[in-house]
């Protein structure tokens, strides 16, 4: 399936038979993170004892003839604002690292371990999820695996890094605006943001309550929806509509974005003969997505920002003391602003399937690169990469970033693909369908296929 | 496709903004509301919080907010 990796389920299958050693793999990743992390900046921290305790747990359940289940010795890290039980959860926050150890992990990693996955770490983030880079004063910048020069994007970056670069199978993120989205497209990994409010938030820092939804990083379709499925909880039920009904979004998700993304998105549209389409209320979206992100950005951090706003890396504290600056009813104002997109989605929705515009509007940058440029215009590039994705997040509906393969493309370039409200198993039979025939597939990165005996020790 | 929301609460148009709204960051008014807030922007922070508050408006503006403007009344 990958350079290193076979897919998550060979992978499990393997560890339930008695085939694979679940230590065995534990061990494996954790040599891999110590030999790559160190050029990525991937993982915060890695939890050795634990990953092996774990790992053997596991084994000792094959032994005893009881399942482990459906993710038997599959190594898998989070981002930095899960609760991990012991460890203070940092939400990439040098603030935060005093902070009581949490008492217990957060919901999500629990269906994860009694699922048979195996934790190895925690991944660098924005400072409390808040932007699209990974560039972390006090954790350092996650560096895309494909060019260390270049931008992992965020907020998930240190997920998005871990998966591209092989060092575990598969990562947890949190998607607000994009979080998962943006990162996932510019490391050309699969990243999912499932319908707002469908998996459990316990034990995860917050950043805005009517957007925030975790999502997982994989690189491949079928692992996608089985760790979606372990998520959630349930198995989704397939989707029977032939043929998918799909258009491609014109205007505010076309007009001046990078020809090459343009041009990966068209590749994708011609697949599933998708048919064009206008929105006119998505500009407005992602406004209404900024503002209410900046109110209740600020709200949350009020506290510390009244008496130590020192302590936030420069860019959060700037955006935050913004954010807290607001008028009253900023947020209320926001969601109502918003509202004329949802109901053109939900129109949209009585029609077609999916809709898809690209997941970002470049690819990766370079991690000195200030501007980027987007209807001939300089802007900023970190504030635009999430562009693409912020419309949709407030309108709360379930959306993946899948890598397109475009083989004159140095960097990878993603795809969004966005459905109505609780349809993620039209989002993964397509995505399936267009893996199958060639038109998306993770690129592997240079440089860290080396130290990698699972594919030779099945 | 229907560009009104089905709530009923923009009105743009009238200058009343979402929800009746005025979303005002000019200065006197941040001001006022860091003293009420006691938020103490340091002087490292003022370009750069400056800077997001134009951003800002400039959202508030695309979101169909009225925007007070330095100097409205």
């Amino acid at each position: 399936m990958t350079n290193v990796w076979p897919s998550i389920r060979e992978l499990a299958a393997s560890v339930r038979s008695g085939e694979r050693v679940a230590a065995d793999v534990a061990a494996l990743v954790l040599a891999r993170i110590d030999q790559h992390n160190v050029n990525i900046g991937a993982f915060t921290r890695v939890l050795s004892e634990r990953a092996m305790a774990q790992a053997e747990h596991v084994d000792q359940l094959v032994v005893d003839g009881k399942d482990p289940g459906p993710l038997a010795g599959v190594p898998f890290a989070v981002k930095d604002l899960f609760d991990v039980k012991g460890r203070p959860t940092t939400a990439g926050a040098k603030r935060r690292l005093s902070e009581t150890p949490a008492a217990d992990d957060a919901v999500l990693i629990k269906r994860l371990v009694d699922a048979g996955a195996v934790l190895i770490g925690t991944l660098n983030m924005d400072e409390f999820a808040y932007g699209f880079s990974t560039v972390n004063t006090h954790f350092g910048t996650t560096r895309n695996p494909h060019d260390l020069d270049r931008l992992a994007g965020g907020s998930s970056g240190g997920s998005a890094a871990a998966v591209a670069a092989e060092l575990v199978p598969f990562a947890l993120g949190s998607d607000t605006n994009g979080s998962v989205r943006v990162p996932a497209s510019l490391c050309g990994v699969i990243g999912v943001r499932p319908t707002h409010g469908t998996l459990p938030m316990d034990g995860v820092f917050p950043f805005v309550d009517e957007l925030d939804t975790i999502g997982a990083f994989t690189r491949c379709t079928d692992d996608a929806q089985l760790v979606h499925e372990v998520l959630a909880g349930n198995s989704l039920s397939e989707f029977a509509a032939d043929p998918i009904k799909a258009c491609v979004l014109g205007g505010f998700f076309h007009e001046g974005i990078d020809p090459e993304v343009i041009g990966a998105v068209d590749h994708v549209a011609s697949a599933l003969r998708a048919k064009r389409v206008e929105l006119t209320e998505a500009a407005r979206a992602r406004s209404a997505a900024f503002l209410l992100t900046s109110a209740q950005g600020g709200r949350r951090h009020l506290e510390a920002l009244q008496d130590d706003p020192q302590s936030f890396d420069d860019g959060t504290r700037d955006r935050l003391l913004a954010g807290a600056l607001l008028p009253d009813g900023t947020e209320a104002a926001a969601l109502a602003s918003a509202e004329p997109f949802t109901d053109q989605l939900t129109e949209v929705f009585e029609t077609y399937d999916i809709l898809l515009t690209a997941a970002t509007p470049v690819s990766a940058p370079r991690i000195d690169e200030e501007t980027i440029t987007i209807n001939g215009q300089a802007v900023n590039a970190r504030a635009h990469l999430g562009m693409m994705t912020q419309p949709f997040g407030i309108s709360g509906v379930p959306s993946i970033s899948l890598p397109v393969s475009v083989p004159s493309s140095r960097m990878p370039i993603g795809v969004q693909m966005v459905a109505g409200r609780g349809r993620e198993a039209v989002l993964f039979q397509v995505a399936k369908q267009l893996e199958r025939v060639g038109v998306i597939a993770a690129p592997s990165a240079p440089g860290v296929a080396d130290l990698s005996p699972l594919k030779e020790s099945a | 496709m229907d560009r009104q929301s089905s709530s009923g609460q923009r009105d743009a148009s009238s200058g009343l903004g979402v929800n009746g709204l005025s979303f005002d960051v000019t200065a006197d008014a941040v001001a006022l509301r860091a003293e009420r807030l006691a938020i103490r922007i340091p002087d490292e922070a003022e370009p750069g919080v400056a800077l997001q508050l134009k951003a800002l408006a400039a959202h508030a503006e695309t979101a169909g907010l009225s925007v007070a403007r330095e100097g409205d009344a």
